[in-house]
């Protein structure tokens, strides 16, 4: 039942793929849709890869829609509940980075994201060393 | 009409107290209610509101007719019935901590409280200022006092012992029938204690004293009477009971590391002790030579065995480990199992290994990869044919059939990881953990399983946030702006009126001979505190 991890042929066909997620994103922000780019970026986030590379290719892309939400609980209700745990430990490394715009951004989606899922939302992001993003 | 008996505890929730036929008790809120039986029910006549917290001791004296209270705000009244009203009398305390129980002096010139300050307050009345005196006992307590009982010469209060952990809590076969008769602990060091219940109060009966390091693991057998006990010392004994003294009987393990745990099979002929050692012993007795044989499964694990189960055929067992996997192992040891009986459940092993089918010892049946976190508290469910266990990612595993087809169901926890579960039926497990709360998980008519509720309700007061202030304040900080739980409205309390303060580390059944479905239990944590549950009938429990 262990994850199967990518090998490296198909680390190409994960990097184009972040980037038709990336220009999607592109297009919804224009169209003033944060919260579905947000859901975009989110989805197939679960990279079964060990590729640094591509995490932080992945990492970008759902850093862009992070920084574009504006009303953070609008996006919260219309977020599935399966996507709280990898918004999480996104938001840790959000707040890893240490830039001033970036940990203001994921502190205050982090505050609505533990009251809406609750402290094991956190401890699933914290204890879970083997899906990082 | 006689008076019934004294305070008793009734599911950690209620005190209650019984004079003829009034009933004075707290309804786990700030108030206390009064209650008649007329002719054919009871009705509440009166409603003693004066506390602002739980009211967490009452007593009633018989002779003066007074009625003491004290509560978590830290106060104490004494109500005196004048025509027909209850009229309180504030008795200042000078504590600043909870006060946690009362009991009026046999002569009744005198009450005891007991306190989370570490304190025990003894309270007189002063004829010449008419008010009640509040002398304090400061010394020699380490910890918030749980009980106090007065010895009849009026003089002498007995108090109890306040322990800082209760460690491994494990039931008496007998004793079902009233209260909880007999119980053993280990309180967080090298003995054990057994304390039997008299009519109204525990005493401690025995201690068993031979380990030399903290005993990591207690389980007592229902049919041969039993003790088994592990320690950190990387010993095991079996304690026998003859005339009124336990002995020991010393079972080399073979370790070189700590015993974590430990339980008996369900034909109490073996017995399995997790360890730190990656390895898990499994023993059994040798008549011949009339000692415990201990037999070592080496293999597989790759860090410390934190939990053993067994299944009902008394060869599988089921092992949780710090590397995150769930594993099933046989202990099949020729001599000591029948042949005939595992082979029903390796439907998938019937052809590969030979015509008898037996599986050999020390191997690895299934091995489970759900969790990338340390496992905790694996359980069988009575039949056999589900196995769960607790993640420390905040998840609860559940496997069907893990015989056949194993269908794996993970279920993500809201709040903070579980310790220790308990199949209380087919259909319906509850979890302890780091909540200080029992988690009621149920399976549905689909095989769905699911969190149903906390079994402790608690109040939760509107103003302060959700969960507690200590975390609320740390949260407050961690936002950077003064949140709603202000330094004003953030008292000592946290989340209070549970039966537990600390983590809830072991749940264990109380069983009633005959019955397949367990509605008594007991949970014991880190707060030092062993508190039984009882699943009444509004909860329903699926079969």
């Amino acid at each position: 039942m262990a994850e199967g991890f990518v090998d490296d042929e198909n680390l190409e066909a994960i990097v184009t793929r972040i980037e038709q997620k990336s220009r999607k994103i592109e297009s919804l922000l224009k169209q003033s849709k944060p919260v579905e780019a947000l859901k975009t970026a989110l989805e197939g986030s679960i990279l079964k890869t060990r590729d640094e590379r591509c995490k932080s290719a992945n990492w970008i892309v759902v850093h862009r829609a992070i920084m574009a939400i504006k009303d953070v609980d609008a996006m919260l209700s219309y977020l599935d509940p399966e996507y709280y745990d990898i918004l999480m430990k996104y938001l840790y490394r959000g707040l890893a980075t240490g830039d001033r715009p970036t940990c203001d951004q994921c502190l205050k989606i982090h505050e609505k994201l533990t009251e809406k899922a609750g402290l094991g939302c956190i401890l699933r992001s914290l204890a879970d060393t083997v899906n990082t993003v | 009409m006689g008076r019934s008996g004294g305070g008793d505890d009734i599911e950690g929730w209620n005190r209650a107290l019984c004079s003829g036929r009034v009933v004075a008790f707290c309804p786990n809120n700030h108030e206390v209610h009064i209650y008649k039986f007329f002719g054919e029910k009871w009705e509440r006549i009166h409603v003693l509101q004066k506390h602002d917290q739980i009211v967490s001791g009452i007593d009633w004296s018989i002779k003066t007719n007074k009625i003491v209270t004290v509560s978590h705000d830290r106060n104490s009244y004494v109500w005196n019935q004048e025509a027909s009203e209850w009229v309180p009398t504030l008795v200042i305390l000078r504590l600043n901590r909870a006060a946690l129980c009362v009991q009026w002096s046999p002569k009744e010139n005198k009450f005891a409280v007991g306190s989370g300050a570490k304190t025990v307050c003894i309270c007189y009345y002063e004829q010449e200022n008419n008010w009640w005196v509040s002398k304090l006992i400061r010394k020699k307590h380490n910890s918030s006092v749980t009980s106090v009982a007065w010895h009849p010469n009026n003089q002498i209060a007995q108090l109890d012992l306040s322990f800082t952990w209760a460690f491994g809590v494990r039931w008496s076969p007998s004793g079902n029938t009233l209260a909880y008769a007999v119980v053993a602990f280990c309180p967080n060091n090298h003995e054990v204690h057994i304390y039997k219940f008299f009519g109204e109060k525990w005493e401690r009966i025995h201690v068993l004293q031979k380990h030399d390091q903290i005993v990591s693991g207690i389980d007592w057998s229902i049919k041969t009477n039993k003790i088994v006990t592990v320690s950190h010392d990387r010993n095991s004994y079996v304690w026998n009971q003859e005339a009124s003294e336990w002995v020991p009987t010393l079972v080399i393990l073979r370790l070189n590391r700590a015993a974590l745990c430990v339980q008996w099979s369900p034909k109490e002929n073996k017995f399995a002790v997790g360890s730190g050692a990656k390895t898990v012993c499994i023993c059994y007795y040798e008549q011949e030579n009339n000692w415990w044989v201990s037999k070592l499964i080496r293999k597989k694990h790759n860090s410390s065995v934190t939990s053993v189960a067994w299944h009902p055929n008394n060869i599988l067992l089921a092992t949780t480990s710090t590397d995150g996997k769930c594993r099933v192992f046989s202990t099949f040891i020729k001599g000591v199992d029948s042949r005939d009986s595992g082979l029903n459940f390796f439907p998938w092993k019937g052809s590969g290994s030979g015509a008898s089918g037996d599986v050999k010892f020390g191997e690895q049946i299934a091995q489970l990869d759900l969790s990338f976190t340390w496992a905790f508290g694996v359980r069988w469910s009575p039949s056999g044919n589900t196995l769960a266990y607790a993640g420390h990612n905040s998840m609860i595993y559940f496997i069907e059939d893990v015989g056949s087809s194993p269908k794996a169901q993970n279920v993500a926890l809201r709040d903070l990881p579980l310790c220790d579960i308990l199949f209380v039926s087919e259909k319906m497990v509850i979890g302890v953990g780091f909540d200080c709360n029992p988690m009621i998980f149920t399976s549905d008519e689909t095989g769905l399983w699911s969190f149903v509720k906390f079994l402790d309700e608690r109040k939760i007061e509107p103003s302060s946030s959700k969960y507690g202030s200590q975390l609320s304040e740390a949260l407050g900080k961690l936002y950077g702006q003064s949140k709603g739980a202000n330094s004003d409205t953030v008292e000592s309390s946290r989340l209070r009126g549970g039966a537990h303060e600390n983590c809830i580390s072991c749940i264990i059944p109380l069983r009633k001979p005959g019955e397949s479905v367990v509605r008594r239990f007991s949970t014991s944590g880190l707060d030092g505190k062993v508190v039984i549950w009882e699943l009444d009938n509004s909860i329903g429990i699926p079969q």
